[in-house]
C-alpha cells in the first residue's frame, strides 16, 4: 500500500474501531455482570484506543507491491503489535487488574474479535464490489 | 453520417480522420473501438526462441515485467518483448487491456471473473484457469474500465 492507501484505510478503520471498542465494552459488562458507567474521560479514551488501533496500519506499507506471503506475514504481526498496544494502553489507563489474568484475556480475545469483525466488514465491502465487477465484466463481454 | 474513402499510394501513411461536431462520451466510445481494431490488425512484436512474432493483442491473456525482462503471456505460450511496459501500456491504451499493478497489464476480456483477496486487492481468475492479482492501488482503473 502507498501513504495515501493508508491513510483512507486508517480512516476507515478508525469507526469500526470505535464501535467495536463500545459494543465489546457492553458485551463484557453483561458477562461480567457490573453496571457499564462511562464518564467523558472514558470517552475519550476510547477514541484514543481507537486512534491506536489504526496505527499499525503502517505496517502495510511497502513502496513495492508485497507478495502473498509477504501480506500474510506483515498481517501476523499486524494482529501481535495490535494487542501489545492495546493491552498497553489499557494498563496504562488502569482498565484492569494486571493480576486478574481472567479479565486480561477477555480484552485480548475482544481485541481480536474487534479485528476479524473490521476484517470481515473490508471483506464484504470487496465482495460487494467484486459481484458488481463481475456482473459488469459478463455485459462487457456480450457487447 | 457521411462516410468517404480514398485510395492512397503505399509509401504515404494510411490515416484515419474522425471529423465531429461535438467530443461526447459516444464520440470517444467510437473512437476507442476503432483504435482497438487499429492496434488489433498491428499485434505486438514478441520472440519466442530466437524467432520473432507478431502477437495479436486478442490472444494476450496478460503483459508482465519480471527482473526488467516483459512477457506477453497468450493461452500456452510466453513471448518476450522488446518494449517496456509502460510503452505496451500505452499502446494498448484504448483496448481492452488495463493496468492491474506495477508490474502487470491484464487482458478484461480474458478475466473469468475477480474475488476479494487479502489487503483490498482483487484475484482475477483468467480463462485459462490462470490467477493474477489486481493490486488495491490500480482496483479504481479496472472498475472505471468497467464503467462504474
Amino acid at each position: 500500500m502507498n501513504f495515501s492507501e493508508i491513510i483512507r484505510s486508517m480512516l476507515q478503520m478508525y469507526g469500526i474501531i470505535v464501535t467495536g471498542i463500545l459494543a465489546a465494552l457492553l458485551l463484557d459488562n453483561l458477562a461480567v455482570g457490573y453496571p457499564l458507567v462511562l464518564d467523558s474521560t472514558n470517552v475519550a479514551q476510547i477514541f484514543l484506543l481507537a486512534l491506536l488501533g489504526t496505527l499499525p496500519t503502517f505496517i502495510f506499507y511497502s513502496s513495492r507491491e508485497l507478495s502473498k506471503k509477504a501480506l500474510m506475514i506483515r498481517s501476523l504481526i499486524h494482529i501481535i503489535v495490535l494487542e501489545v498496544l492495546m493491552l498497553g494502553a489499557m494498563y496504562l489507563m488502569r482498565w484492569f487488574d494486571p493480576g486478574n489474568l481472567r479479565l486480561i484475556v477477555m480484552i485480548a480475545v475482544s481485541v481480536l474479535v474487534i479485528y476479524l469483525i473490521v476484517r470481515f466488514v473490508q471483506w464484504f465491502i470487496d465482495k460487494k464490489d467484486a459481484d458488481e465487477i463481475n456482473r459488469r465484466l459478463k455485459e462487457f463481454k456480450e457487447e | 453520417m457521411k462516410f468517404t474513402v480514398e485510395e492512397i499510394p503505399r509509401k504515404q501513411e494510411e490515416e484515419l480522420i474522425f471529423r465531429c461536431h461535438e467530443m461526447n462520451d459516444e464520440t470517444l466510445e467510437t473512437i476507442r473501438r476503432i483504435k482497438s481494431v487499429t492496434v488489433s490488425q498491428d499485434g505486438l512484436i514478441g520472440y519466442e526462441k530466437e524467432k520473432i512474432y507478431k502477437v495479436p493483442p486478442g490472444s494476450i491473456f496478460y503483459v508482465e515485467s519480471v527482473d526488467n525482462h516483459v512477457f506477453l503471456y497468450t493461452e500456452n505460450r510466453c513471448f518476450e518483448s522488446r518494449l517496456k511496459l509502460y510503452e505496451i501500456e500505452e499502446k494498448l491504451k484504448e483496448t481492452k487491456f488495463f493496468r492491474a499493478s506495477k508490474s502487470l497489464i491484464l487482458n478484461l476480456a480474458k478475466i473469468a471473473y475477480v474475488s476479494p483477496a487479502m489487503n483490498g486487492r482483487f484475484e482475477a481468475v483468467l480463462t485459462n484457469g490462470e490467477k493474477q492479482i489486481v493490486t488495491r492501488q490500480y482496483v479504481p482503473e479496472l472498475k472505471k474500465r468497467l464503467g462504474m
